[in-house]
């Protein structure tokens, strides 16, 4: 999405997938629009716009925000990894290893939010149970899967790093 | 031909799905994130009907036309005067006709210039009557006409509609109907009905048209079926095919949203072709619901007649399936009313089915085209006879069910039917027959069960391509679609089983009509079946290529030989024969005279076409047919609920699903399919409703047209997934088609568990809070009195 070249420009530096960013964009840009449109980072996707889906998430300081009602100045100094910043075909993160060897994944358009939210709990609640996991899955929308393989995986991920 | 599974090595396993390790890491692009490769792009944005149905009194575009960085304002009277077959008009003429439909569409230099844009625009409306009630819009003297040219299309076959608004019938008329209902003990007459609802796939509508030097059109889209969408094109723009290009990149869901109803690449197209630009049009959320197609609504009428033991002796059916504002739509209800056929033995039956507008979204595919919603109908009916009769729920279906090698009403004779073994089955899972166990509290437990069936539609041709390259790999190319189900998975496990090579070997080209020879778009669940069966057929014309060029260089008969591991080899003697790769040494087999084959060039190319069935065709006045439809897949749910006697609240806390496919080619992808369907049938039977104020939706957002989260569903071990296939005799490896089978029988397994729990029957869909604690009031004081 492009950025409204009418607005003034503020600047800002914040820490993407590891690597500092310093952006010039119009104070009403998303974050979401930031990451697609400036870095062209489109593994967030675009769902709702208004926060009810989930496609947009990502961890800013450790934790899953949803980056399409966040403005970009939101994110000034802080730290955003997003699902490009998370594994490599030849090394896949755990998360992204069981989402493959579960078929959590159909559509593909819920899962960088799913395994990034995934991530967030985990790295707070190593052990989280089934009940924690739905729970910090109920603000992600899958239209496909009916979250059981999602669930599924994101407990063998568990075992997996425990 | 049915499987052995014993000699089966891909087929039948559950390989990594090929598109998976891109998805995990969010590499897979979709049609959104292809916006940063074109310098220049062009946005859109759409001015959309305030009323349900208005005449354009006045429509002033000049000023948005003088903003700076506007590029394009098109009205309806810029559009081609022509409908292509299978779109509608793209923008409003005279009259808009839903509240939501397009009046003018901008091109700017950014969306938030497009944007401004289109309330620049000025629109005079006069308000006409409205009609959003299906039965009201289907009177000799409906409120409004929806579309005033139903039946007098050019280009259409001309007819006279039933009623203004009725888009077109079917009838089916066998046995005696009046002498049923004589022999019947127990006759029961009810009205069902289904709300309005939407896919709400997670990826909104999203298209990019390109124009380039020479008039040549390229578009990517999230629609599906690219040769679909080529032909439309080419259709409304009297383009050459030839220059017109459709890629489909992968496809955030669909469950039918992007199948027909091409408003997005027509109107995209039509912008790249006025401004000799790139255009990208996307819709919001509240588009896909304004603007995009919902379900079915449908209205069922049911009498049925009994006998003491169960059997059915008598039914009448009257279905009426609401379109909404379709414009030269011809829906005749006929594909609703099968979910009324294909299940039970009825020798005496009378069904009508109509279509009818109404001044609401264009309603169309959904999951199960109206199946599901006739089901809803049919197995609560199923469910009130058995309390009737005091049998079971369990006996009274088994006791009707129809057996392979008989005739249904329709006069086909059933080929493949697992539908008994799908009730047995969760009738078993969930222990039907045992009591919930009740909680002090206001929740109420009980359990319920229903079954259906889903024909599939005979649809145009599948073509596959195979071409076997000169490193030995084989790389399979189709022309239909990833929407997720897995199809570039199952076509690549399809070719690895018939090469006798591994997954790793196969490459899938698909989505490009280019590369691609032609198919449709996956719908009506036949992807396996159609483009599967076309790339089975393309694998063994290359194999037999590939025995052709190796006979002469083995001293050997085709007959004699077999292709297996990437080598050509005297059947059953293993080092025999040489690498298919050797056979592409650069010198010799080509000049070799014998090796006919490769003198054609390389890659070698198998190809195929699959035309499953011809036209279908029925005795017009009794609706009756050898053939109506392909083949039905079938599908049973069980459930256990808990229903909240205060609130109104209904939970799915535990849920079983039988599903005959035929032949499960990837298990853990049908499992996927059941598990998926199950959740998006608990929210079209729960919580999902489009709402309306004076003609308008008021909730066309995820914040309140709600959709199951992980919340509504039941935890994961309280799903039970469950294969009761009856193989196919045409289908590869006996399979089906399994997608839209996972919705069929939700709702009813839920409603029928609601009367469990509860004593009170609801007779309409969804059974969202407010409905169910009103049914409970009612209940409650019809018992007091």
């Amino acid at each position: 999405m492009n950025v409204n070249s009418k607005s003034p420009r503020v600047s800002l530096t914040l820490n993407v997938n590891g690597i500092t960013r310093e952006c010039h964009v119009a104070p009403t840009v998303t974050l979401l629009e930031l990451l697609r449109g400036e870095l062209g980072l489109t593994g967030a996707k675009r769902g709702c716009d208004d926060g009810n889906c989930g496609a947009c998430t990502v961890l800013l300081d450790g934790k899953a925000v949803r980056c399409c009602i966040m403005l970009a100045p939101q994110a000034r100094d802080r730290h955003v990894v997003t699902i490009e910043g998370l594994g490599t075909p030849e090394r896949l993160h755990p998360l992204q290893q069981a989402f493959v060897d579960y078929f959590a994944a159909q559509c593909g358009y819920c899962t960088p939010s799913m395994i990034l939210t995934a991530k967030a709990l985990l790295d707070e609640q190593p052990d989280a149970q089934e009940e924690d996991i739905r729970h910090a899955l109920h603000g992600t929308i899958c239209r496909c899967t009916g979250y059981v393989k999602i669930v599924q995986a994101i407990e063998a991920a568990r075992d997996a790093m425990a | 031909m049915t499987a052995n599974p014993a000699k089966l090595s891909v087929v039948g396993t559950n390989v990594p799905r090929v598109d998976s390790v891109d998805k995990v890491l969010g590499r897979t692009k979709y049609v959104a994130d292809l916006q940063l490769e074109f310098a220049g792009l062009l946005h859109a944005a759409i001015l959309r009907s305030p009323h349900a149905h208005a005449r354009i009194v006045a429509l002033d575009t000049s000023r948005a036309e003088r903003l700076p960085g506007v590029r394009a304002v098109i009205t309806g009277k810029d559009c081609p005067k022509h409908l292509a077959t299978i779109t509608q008009r793209i923008l409003a003429q005279d009259e808009v006709i839903w509240a939501g439909e397009g009046v003018a569409v901008v091109a700017a230099e950014t969306p938030e210039i497009a944007a401004d844009a289109i309330e620049l625009i000025e629109v005079q409306y006069e308000e006409l009557p409205s009609v959003l009630d299906a039965e009201t819009a289907a009177l000799e003297k409906p409120p409004s006409i929806v579309d005033r040219n139903l039946g007098r299309h050019p280009g259409l076959a001309p007819f006279t509609p039933l009623a203004p608004n009725v888009t077109g019938s079917y009838q089916l008329h066998n046995g005696n109907l009046e002498q049923g209902f004589t022999e019947a003990d127990v006759i029961v007459e009810n009205r069902f009905s289904t709300g309005r609802f939407s896919h709400s796939q997670l990826e909104p509508a999203a298209c990019i048209a390109r124009y380039e030097p020479g008039g040549n059109l390229t578009v990517w889209t999230n629609g599906q079926g690219v040769h679909i969408i080529k032909g439309m094109l080419s259709e409304l723009f009297a383009l050459p095919g030839s220059k017109i290009r459709v890629i489909t990149p992968y496809q955030g869901g669909s469950f039918g949203n992007r199948i027909r109803f091409f408003h997005i690449e027509a109107l995209a197209a039509l912008l790249a072709l006025r401004t000799k630009a790139t255009v990208a049009v996307t819709y919001s959320r509240r588009e896909m619901y304004l603007g995009s197609p919902s379900g079915l609504p449908v209205i069922t009428r049911i009498r049925t007649g009994v006998k003491r033991d169960g059997t059915i002796v008598a039914q009448e059916l009257d279905i009426l399936v609401d379109n909404g504002a379709s414009y030269a739509c011809l829906q005749d209800g006929r594909a609703a009313g099968s979910g009324a056929i294909c299940v039970y033995r009825q020798p005496n039956i009378s069904m009508v089915t109509r279509g009818v507008n109404t001044n609401a979204p264009w309603a169309g595919a959904y999951r199960g085209l109206g199946s599901p919603q006739v089901t809803w109908a049919m197995e609560s009916q199923m469910d009130i006879l058995a309390e009737r009769l005091g049998m079971s729920a369990v006996d009274i279906r088994l006791k009707n069910i129809l057996s392979k090698g008989e005739q249904n009403a329709y006069g086909e004779t059933i080929e493949s039917i697992g539908a008994a073994r799908c009730v047995e089955a969760v009738a078993e899972a969930i222990k039907i027959a045992t009591p919930s166990v009740q909680e002090p509290g206001p929740w109420r437990r009980a359990k319920g069960l229903a079954v259906g069936g889903k024909q599939n539609t005979p649809r145009g041709r599948s073509e596959g391509m195979v071409l076997v390259h000169d490193d030995g790999s084989v790389e399979v190319r189709f022309g239909s679609d990833e929407v997720g189900m897995g199809a570039e998975t199952i076509m690549a496990q399809i070719a690895a089983e018939e090469f006798g090579i591994s997954m790793k070997d196969v490459r899938v080209v698909r989505g490009d009509s280019a590369m691609t020879p032609y198919d449709t778009y996956s719908a009506s669940s036949f992807t396996t079946y159609n483009t599967g069966n076309a790339i089975r057929l393309a694998c063994h014309d290359a194999i037999k290529a590939i025995k052709r060029a190796g006979a002469p260089l083995l001293q050997s008969s085709e007959d004699d030989l077999e292709v297996a591991n990437g080598r050509v080899e005297i059947r059953g003697v293993p080092g025999s024969g040489l690498r298919i790769a050797e056979l592409f040494k650069p010198f010799s087999p080509f000049q070799d005279e014998r090796v006919t084959e490769l003198r054609k060039g390389t890659p070698v190319i198998g190809r195929s076409v699959f035309a499953p069935c011809p036209a279908v065709a029925w005795d017009k006045k009794t609706g009756r047919t050898p053939r109506m439809w392909n083949w039905y897949q079938y599908n049973a749910c069980g459930v256990e609920i808990a229903v909240n006697v205060e609130t109104g609240q209904v939970k799915v806390v535990k849920a079983a699903l039988a599903a005959d496919m035929g032949f499960p080619i990837h298990p853990k992808l049908c499992e996927g399919q059941l598990e998926g369907g199950l959740a998006m049938a608990i929210g079209t039977s729960v919580l999902e409703e489009f709402l309306y104020r004076d003609g308008v939706m008021i909730n066309p957002s995820f914040a309140d047209y709600r959709i199951p989260t992980v919340s509504d569903a039941p935890t994961r071990s309280n799903v039970t997934t469950l294969f009761t296939p009856d193989p196919l005799p045409d289908g590869p490896w006996g399979a089906k088609g399994v997608a839209e089978g996972a919705v069929l029988a939700v709702g009813a397994a839920i409603g029928n568990a609601v009367y469990n729990a509860t004593g009170a029957r609801i007779y309409d869909l969804p059974l969202s809070a407010e409905r169910v604690l009103a049914a409970l009031t009612a209940h409650a004081e019809s018992v007091a009195s």
